[in-house]
């Protein structure tokens, strides 16, 4: 995009790269917003079918489509209220850092082959890292009430989150070994092909793995049944006991901004991504090719590639989020006792378990049902961890091997 | 260009944000310094923390980027918290420092200051780039610019394809480098051209394994300090002889100090009595000890008194220390020319009395050790 900017004329480089970056952050922060707004209506009536009741009907036509507008508009006139014994300044400032939390998490986020903000080589461990501040806000928040009410479901909050920390990494860990990289753009061209190429389907571990991943995933972004930071009915709304209007709603937009998030992490980890079922693209021989010459066909067909690829990634990851629906309105929620036994007694042994599993499977090389319909695209990296990097010695030097390749060789068996 | 844009031109957007995000570092970091308010402090602390990562971001150091929010923003900071949260009465909310603190505290802080500025001013290599990364970058530069010049899509693959020959690219997949370099291989030292380069080839597996091994310590003991309960009642039975100030002390352990202070006592002196005709008798045995060996060595058995004294007023870190002295004392002698062996063996001799000490607190009913504070 930068590169377009910077060859218009009366462009200079600097503006070029402003307008690529505020391109950027404004396509984010809708996706975002706009997000919520949805998956908020979505919420209600998802809810209120699983109740069997109707959910909104009025506003905006036969399904309610503007109510959370409205409820938006609500908010925005409630008066701004901070309780006498809060400490004001951190107060105001906790809505924010929970939302900058989990909007800067989407900085890493690819949407299709190479379509991301910004593109990091550890964009997993980076994702994982800035989810894990979003609870700072909320801790935050939870003190500077002046409360106990808040203070004590800050204080849940922070207990939750940082025990499911460690599953979780412990999940996201698995594919990224299987994968052999942190990227998650190039973890999602790994999947290319036929879905038999998704991650998921790599072995029976891997299996069992997602869905601890999606159960550790549930509790860190707070969603029932593991929503005891902020239960209403029980803890009096914990952390968000004194929040009201537009502050509270920014603490709301970011739980949906990182259920989306963590939707989207699932979706690349196990699900293939931005790839489809069916290579539709790639039988007609479409890709994205970051070097094609802006506007020209190679360009075009790269674009409407990659489009497809966004629709197919949101489309995923939304029937994520649809799933964290269900589940919050089918299960009833787990007192705190019960969320630390799922978090310490199940899902960091199962994790163990399967993070063995999933190593003896690729040190074995086991079949795997991604190994059905193997994708040969051109610009293809499948690398395996046991692969290690060649170097070619320097050969002036020596003629013998260098030193580490025959060390790896002795280590491994000779396997390399 | 137009005319105003050539002076944007001009600027340096990498020195920009860099200043950017360690002015942001400095400002509230200074904050921390200046404000009353422990958790304010936290959350000054916690910025400060978050723009050092944007300042490894902007190195390119993604990974320790990540690492510094993942470990330092969201780790500690959400400990720290919780500690203050947990611990904080209404004296230490809010802290007033004293003139002596701020003497005391600028002192350490601007020595501190100076030894990392004349450090980082001393290591050449953060001077100025490392010349095989300038060539690097320069063909990396050219190439892009070859390849955005260039017409044709196939021109441009082909200029690309110039740069991107070697299996190898040292700005991707910095991971795989990284997991190799803990596994014992130093692959990116690996392409050096000479030998003086290539050292450290070995990479880090040891300090790998250690740092394991200690998180795995770690970990084992916040689950044993978590199991509050039966831990619990055995403090506060201890808690509640104390209030009582019922103590009791088993004869054996009475004596046992007792004749561990009157020994050390002994110890101290034979030590200095005994340098002199020790060095003629055995001269193959210690070679060349410092003049203060001695001294520092009889020094150390007047703590052992000390320490006695400690365990006789029920403290339990007089035992612990106790553990430590003898050690203390042989890796000194061996350092500074004493026989290995002998000093092990001296070390044995001397843990021998301790963990005699040890036993006889752990045993009787109450055990010593519980009515310790």
């Amino acid at each position: 995009v930068a590169e377009y900017f910077d060859s218009l004329p009366y462009v200079p480089t600097w503006l070029a790269q402003l307008l690529a970056a505020g391109i950027a952050c404004f396509l984010i922060i809708n996706l975002v917003a706009v997000g919520a707004l949805v998956f908020i209506w979505m919420e209600r009536k998802v809810s209120a079918r699983i109740q069997d009741r109707l959910g909104p009907t009025r506003v905006g036509g036969g399904f309610g489509w503007l109510q959370t507008l409205a409820d938006g508009l609500k908010l925005i006139t409630k008066e701004d209220l901070a309780p006498g014994n809060a400490d004001k300044l951190l107060f105001r400032f906790a809505p924010y850092i929970s939302f900058a939390a989990s909007y800067a998490a989407y900085i890493a986020l690819p949407f299709a082959s190479g379509w991301a903000a910004q593109l990091l080589n550890t964009s997993v461990f980076f994702i994982l890292a800035v989810l894990g501040l979003e609870v700072f806000g909320v801790i935050l928040g939870g003190y500077a009430s002046g409360s106990k009410w808040s203070l004590f479901g800050g204080m849940r909050a922070a207990s939750q989150v940082v025990s499911f920390e460690v599953p979780l990494a412990l999940c996201a860990l698995i594919p990224t070994m299987v994968a052999g990289t942190m990227n998650l753009s190039t973890i999602g061209e790994m999947q290319r092909g036929l879905f038999t190429n998704w991650f998921i389907f790599h072995d029976p571990f891997m299996f069992i793995i997602f869905f601890v991943f999606f159960t550790c995933v549930l509790a860190s972004v707070n969603r029932a049944p593991f929503d005891l930071p902020e239960a209403e009915s029980e803890l009096v709304a914990g952390f968000l006991t004194e929040y009201s209007g537009l502050r509270w709603s920014f603490f709301f937009m970011a739980e949906y901004g990182s259920m989306f998030l963590v939707s989207g992490l699932a979706t690349i980890l196990f699900f293939g991504g931005w790839n489809g079922p069916i290579p539709l693209f790639d039988i007609l021989g479409w890709h994205y090719d970051p070097l094609a010459p802006t506007f020209s066909w190679l360009w075009w067909q790269g674009a409407i590639a990659n489009t497809a690829g966004v629709v197919n990634f949101i489309f995923k990851s939304v029937l994520f989020v649809t799933l964290m629906m269900w589940v919050r309105w089918t299960l009833p929620r787990l007192r705190i006792d019960q969320v630390m036994t799922t978090c310490w007694k199940y899902c960091v042994p199962i994790g163990c378990i399967c993070f063995v599993g999933v190593t003896t499977w690729q040190v074995l090389q086991l079949g795997s049902i991604n190994d059905i319909a193997p994708s040969r695209l051109p610009g293809e990296v499948r690398e395996h961890w046991t692969d290690a990097p060649r170097f070619t010695p320097v050969a002036a030097e020596s003629a013998e091997p260098p030193h580490h390749v025959t060390a790896l060789e002795k280590r491994s068996g000779g396997g390399l | 260009v137009i005319g105003d844009s050539l002076l944007m031109a001009a600027i340096n957007w990498h020195s920009v944000f860099f200043f950017l995000f360690a002015a942001i570092a400095c400002f509230f970091g200074a904050a921390v310094l200046f404000s009353a308010n422990v958790v304010r402090m936290a959350f000054y602390l916690v910025i400060s923390l978050a723009a050092t990562s944007g300042l490894f971001f902007l190195a390119g150091s993604e990974f320790l980027g990540a690492m510094q929010i993942m470990i330092y923003v969201g780790g500690t900071l959400v400990l720290l918290i919780f500690g203050v949260m947990l611990t904080a009465q209404e004296a230490f909310v809010n802290m007033k420092t004293r003139g002596g603190e701020w003497v005391l505290g600028l002192i350490v802080g601007a020595s501190l200051l100076l030894l990392l500025v004349s450090t980082a001013a001393n290591v050449r290599a953060w001077r100025e780039p490392h010349p095989e990364l300038v060539k690097y970058k320069q063909s990396v530069d050219k190439a892009e610019d070859d390849a955005r010049d260039a017409i044709s899509y196939e021109e441009r693959q082909a200029a690309w394809d110039g740069v991107h020959q070697p299996e190898f690219k040292p700005h991707e997949r910095t991971t795989a480098q990284m997991g190799f370099a803990f596994t014992g291989v130093r692959v990116d030292s690996e392409e050096a051209a000479n030998a003086t380069l290539r050292r450290g080839q070995s990479g880090y597996l040891l300090a790998f394994q250690a740092v394991g091994m200690h998180l795995l310590i770690v970990l084992v003991g916040a689950a044993y300090l978590s199991r509050t309960k039966r831990f619990g009642a055995a403090r506060a039975r201890a808690v509640s002889t104390y209030q009582e100030r019922s103590r009791t002390r088993g004869k054996l352990v009475s004596a046992w100090i007792v004749i561990g202070i009157v020994l050390n006592l002994v110890l101290a002196v034979a030590t200095i009595a005994g340098q002199a005709s020790f060095q003629e008798d055995y001269p193959e045995l210690l070679i060349d000890p410092p003049s203060w060996l001695f001294p520092v060595v009889s020094l150390l058995f007047l703590a052992n008194v000390l320490l006695l004294a400690v365990v006789w007023g029920w403290q339990r870190w007089g035992i612990i220390a106790l553990w430590i002295i003898p050690i203390a004392q042989a890796t000194l002698l061996a350092t500074n020319g004493l026989d290995p062996r002998v000093a092990a063996g001296l070390a044995v001799a001397l843990l021998i009395p301790v963990a005699v000490l040890t036993a006889l607190v752990s045993i009787g009913r109450p055990t010593a050790w519980s009515q310790m504070d």
